[in-house]
């Protein structure tokens, strides 16, 4: 190989012999620090390919110490988000692998992956049920008030189908989320890299123990109801078969059956709630990007800043807006299925609000019950348009721009700002904006006056009837 | 041996410094006597001229207004009368804040008692409304005070808008801001008034058709504090309590829209200088940085706005609902037959007050809406010469965006909301009318 070099060297000195030597020099440190910047990168990048593969290889052992590494956030969605899928997959949703690791570039989705076969089961389970449910429906009375369960499953299963749907999709959309995050100007304290994540954790929180207790106070009433129209001396019997009135209105009692039709029974009532959850904490992250990039316009509000400063900000301002048009496209399903659900379900109770209760406890539940539903549909509609709201917010700011920095580059802005529309929407069927809420509030108000008169008092404490709710 | 300051000076000296210290002490107390009744002749001297001329600015205009909401225990803010807005502040330790919270603890048991009664009767659309008008009002007297506490601030943004604006030229000018608020104020307060007499003069008319006491000023008493003796036996001071807490209630509930109407005006008022000042210039060759501070101006104006509207959009809100609401219940109300005189008298004037009064809050409200966008046309006078990157920026920006109070930013007050809200009157009136049976007013209670 020397005879090589050799070669080269002499090639040089042809290829040099009209250069002067000044020339000659700075084509010799031009080459030397081109070979340099090749080996920096390279070895920069061989480095973090082996920092990455550590990352992952790196077994976590049992019970390992604390750190305050562990408890800082870096405010990315990803993280803010992990704890709350990871319950979404105790109950057969988002079967997606990695949730709650680091970086969204661990996610991946398998179909030969144990969540999502139990993803596939529950869903063949609601399907099961679904026959069940529309064998009695079918075979009594059809009126808007006893379809009901039919419209409960109905809605469930297509959420669960959906939220496969997405979580095959999760992992490239996490990735383009968490990079377009990590490009807007980052927070500078904890508190406030924190507070996305606190909003979405508060959020799951206080939706799950206010449907827990919804829960609980559905089976007391259930209990109570049972036991006045006690069909055999079995409490728990009686229990069960009351809940469980479509399966047993095929079969005969087995505890099997009424087992599953328990736990199907919580799944459900689980994923109901957690689609309007789902939407909400969706709607939290995206504002909380908007907020962000917000923040720091007016941090700088009204200072002279550099044109690359705007044209940074509107990139990231369009990548946001990608973001949401992704994600939009991604979850409209389900945000449709979660606004049409609750307004079912608002003007259904409204109307059995008519009947006179029978007992305390069928009152303390059901006022609850439409209590919860009433502030949930507010909540998710609120945060929903909240994304709205930030997004045009930032309108607010450009504004300001004095007259000395107002370049091409921040008319540009203002006008993609100013003709843009930003928000997440109902499979594009409507908008979710503020003005949303009073059209949605007008709109029950107007069928449930209608559905008055049609109206007949029953009897909810009606052993035939099992309408037990 | 409770009494350790009183035991005798033991020597000279301590009853001397005893003395000594007694005679300083009487002497502080005589210079502050003095001082406080230096104070008071200051404040009695006779009125100049310059007490009676207006300054133009909003905080000054609505000083009396408020003033008269604080003796109703509304709007607790120290300062008012103060000359700028730097005198305002809010404070927890104020006698005013006490004297609005003591109000609001008296509303909240009065409004656990109408419930109670409502309760225990049937609920209906129409006898929910004490419990509407007793809610409403406690959520607008929380509104206020959360309010009173960023007032200070919003109103010294509001002087420094203010200063930025054009000069006045004259003195009708600068007083038409503050005639114009204590005019609509005191109609709508003297309307209100005559209300509530009129009210109260139906109230005796039953009250006398079936007495529930024997005394005639009793029973009056008794069916207005209805939902305080449907638990308590009757006694003369918790009459007058309810009475008060009655009267209080009522000028809240007008007050709500007072208010509402005055911050209308105010800011309706600045845009409109804004708009003159620009109509006088807008057809000549301005230079650049006029249009610049025109601009900058407007901007200032819209920011104002924007934060008024922050402060003040939940009382929008209740207001407008409130009046829905009592609208198509006296609507309702008005296919009964009317039982006597009095009682036409009142329902008449009291549903045309409600009608004439809602309809103000509207159009005073949505006039900001329509005094921002007056610009706008202006601009398109601008000759072609003096067009520039300046005045088109300030013409893309007016078209842009809508300025205009908003109820919690569910909806935003325009003109085009008041056939919309008359639209939906007739909607709801038309299917409740259907449920309508005609109600006896004149039944005397239990029978």
């Amino acid at each position: 190989m020397k005879f090589l070099q050799k070669f080269d060297l002499k090639f040089r000195g042809l290829r040099n012999k009209g250069k002067s030597p000044l020339l000659r020099k700075l084509d010799l440190m031009h080459e030397s620090s081109l070979k340099q910047t090749v080996k920096r990168n390279y070895s920069d990048y061989i480095s973090r390919l082996e920092a990455e593969y550590e990352a992952r290889n790196h077994r976590p052992k049992y019970l390992p110490r604390s750190t305050s590494e562990k408890f800082k956030y870096n405010g990315s969605f990803h993280e803010a988000v992990g704890k709350v899928f990871l319950v979404a997959q105790f109950f057969a949703m988002m079967p997606v692998k990695g949730i709650s690791g680091p970086l969204p570039s661990e996610l991946s989705f398998a179909w030969r992956n144990w969540r999502t076969l139990y993803c596939l089961l529950f869903i063949l389970s609601t399907l099961t049920s679904i026959g069940f449910t529309s064998y009695k429906v079918f075979n009594g009375l059809i009126t808007f008030n006893n379809i009901e369960p039919l419209i409960f499953r109905g809605c469930i299963l297509l959420v669960c189908v959906n939220a496969l749907m997405l979580a095959k999709k999760w992992p490239a959309l996490m990735m383009y989320w968490y990079e377009v995050e990590q490009d807007l100007p980052q927070y500078q304290t904890q508190v406030e890299k924190s507070r996305m994540a606190y909003t979405i954790h508060m959020v799951m929180f206080v939706g799950m123990m206010l449907s827990l207790a919804e829960h609980l106070l559905s089976m007391i009433s259930a209990i109570s109801y049972s036991n006045y129209c006690h069909r055999t001396d079995d409490p728990i019997r009686n229990f069960l078969t009351t809940i469980n009135d479509e399966i047993f209105y095929v079969f005969n009692y087995s505890v099997p059956l009424a087992m599953w039709g328990k736990i199907q029974n919580v799944y459900s009532t689980f994923i109901w709630n957690y689609m309007d959850i789902f939407v909400m904490i969706i709607s939290v992250g995206l504002a909380a990007n908007f907020r962000q990039l917000n923040d720091n316009l007016l941090k700088f509000k009204g200072m002279h800043m550099p044109p690359t400063y705007w044209s940074e900000r509107r990139i990231q301002y369009r990548n946001l807006c990608t973001v949401c048009e992704k994600l939009d496209n991604a979850i409209s399903l389900i945000t449709m299925v979660s606004f049409s659900n609750n307004l079912y379900f608002i003007c259904v109770q409204l109307l059995r609000s008519l009947n006179t209760m029978p007992t305390v406890t069928h009152a303390v539940y059901f006022y609850f019950s439409l209590m919860f539903l009433i502030g949930r549909t507010l909540a998710v509609s609120l945060y929903s348009a909240s994304v709205n709201d930030e997004s045009r917010r930032t309108l607010r700011y450009l504004r300001c721009v004095p007259k000395e920095s107002w370049c091409p580059e921040v008319k540009r802005f203002t006008e993609e700002v100013n003709s843009d529309f930003v928000a997440l929407t109902g499979m594009k069927f409507f908008n979710l904006t503020r003005k949303l809420v009073l059209s949605v509030a007008g709109t029950i108000v107007t069928y449930e006056l209608v559905l008055i008169q049609f109206h007949e008092d029953t009897d909810l404490w009606d052993c035939d009837q099992s309408v037990y709710a | 041996m409770l009494r350790p300051r009183c035991r005798r000076p033991r020597n000279l000296l301590e009853r001397s410094w005893r003395i000594l210290l007694l005679e300083l002490r009487s002497q502080n107390w005589i210079k502050k006597l003095g001082q406080r009744n230096e104070r008071w002749r200051a404040a009695q001297r006779y009125g100049t001229r310059q007490d009676f001329s207006h300054n133009g600015s909003f905080h000054e205009a609505v000083g009396a207004v408020l003033v008269m909401a604080q003796c109703f225990c509304v709007m607790p803010v120290r300062g008012i009368l103060a000359s700028t807005p730097d005198g305002l502040s809010f404070s927890w330790h104020s006698w005013r804040t006490w004297y609005c919270v003591g109000y609001m603890c008296t509303t909240v048991l009065d409004t656990i008692f109408t419930i109670n009664q409502v309760v225990h009767g049937k609920l209906d659309v129409r006898n929910m409304e004490p419990i509407i008008f007793h809610v409403s009002i406690l959520l607008a007297s929380v509104q206020f005070l959360h309010l009173a506490r960023k007032w200070p601030k919003l109103m010294h943004q509001w002087a420094c808008v203010e200063q930025g604006l054009p000069k006045f030229e004259n003195w009708q000018q600068r007083e038409h801001l503050a005639r114009k608020i204590h005019r609509v104020t005191f109609v709508l307060m003297m309307l209100s008034l005559t209300e509530h007499l009129l009210s109260i003069v139906s109230a005796i008319h039953f009250a006398n058709y079936c007495p529930a006491r024997k005394d005639p000023i009793e029973s009056y008493f008794y069916s207005s504090g209805s939902q305080i003796f449907f638990i308590f036996p009757y006694s003369a001071w918790l009459a007058w309590l309810g009475k008060a807490q009655n009267v209080l209630l009522t000028f809240g509930w007008s007050f709500m829209d007072i208010f509402v109407m005055i911050i209308g005006i105010g800011l309706s008022e600045l845009l409109a200088r804004h708009t003159i000042c620009l109509k006088s210039h807008a057809e000549r060759d301005m230079s650049e940085a006029f249009w610049t501070s025109t601009r900058t101006q407007y901007r200032l104006i819209v920011e104002l706005i924007i934060e008024v509207d922050e402060a003040v959009s939940g009382l929008i809100m209740l207001s407008f609902a409130n009046n829905l609401y009592f609208i198509c219940l006296q609507l309702l109300k008005s296919i009964n037959k009317m039982p006597s005189m009095a009682h036409a008298v009142y329902f008449y004037f009291s549903l045309s007050f409600l009608l004439i009064r809602s309809l103000a809050v509207l159009l005073y409200v949505s006039a900001v809406n329509e005094r921002a966008n007056e610009p706008l046309g202006l601009l398109r006078l601008v000759p072609a010469a003096t067009y520039n990157e300046e005045v088109a920026r300030f013409g893309n920006e007016l078209a842009g965006e809508e300025v205009a109070l908003s109820g919690l930013r569910f909806f935003s007050v325009t003109r085009k909301l008041v056939l919309t809200v008359a639209g939906t009157i007739v909607t709801y009136e038309l299917v409740l009318i259907q449920f309508h049976e005609d109600e006896k007013e004149w039944h005397c209670g239990t029978d």
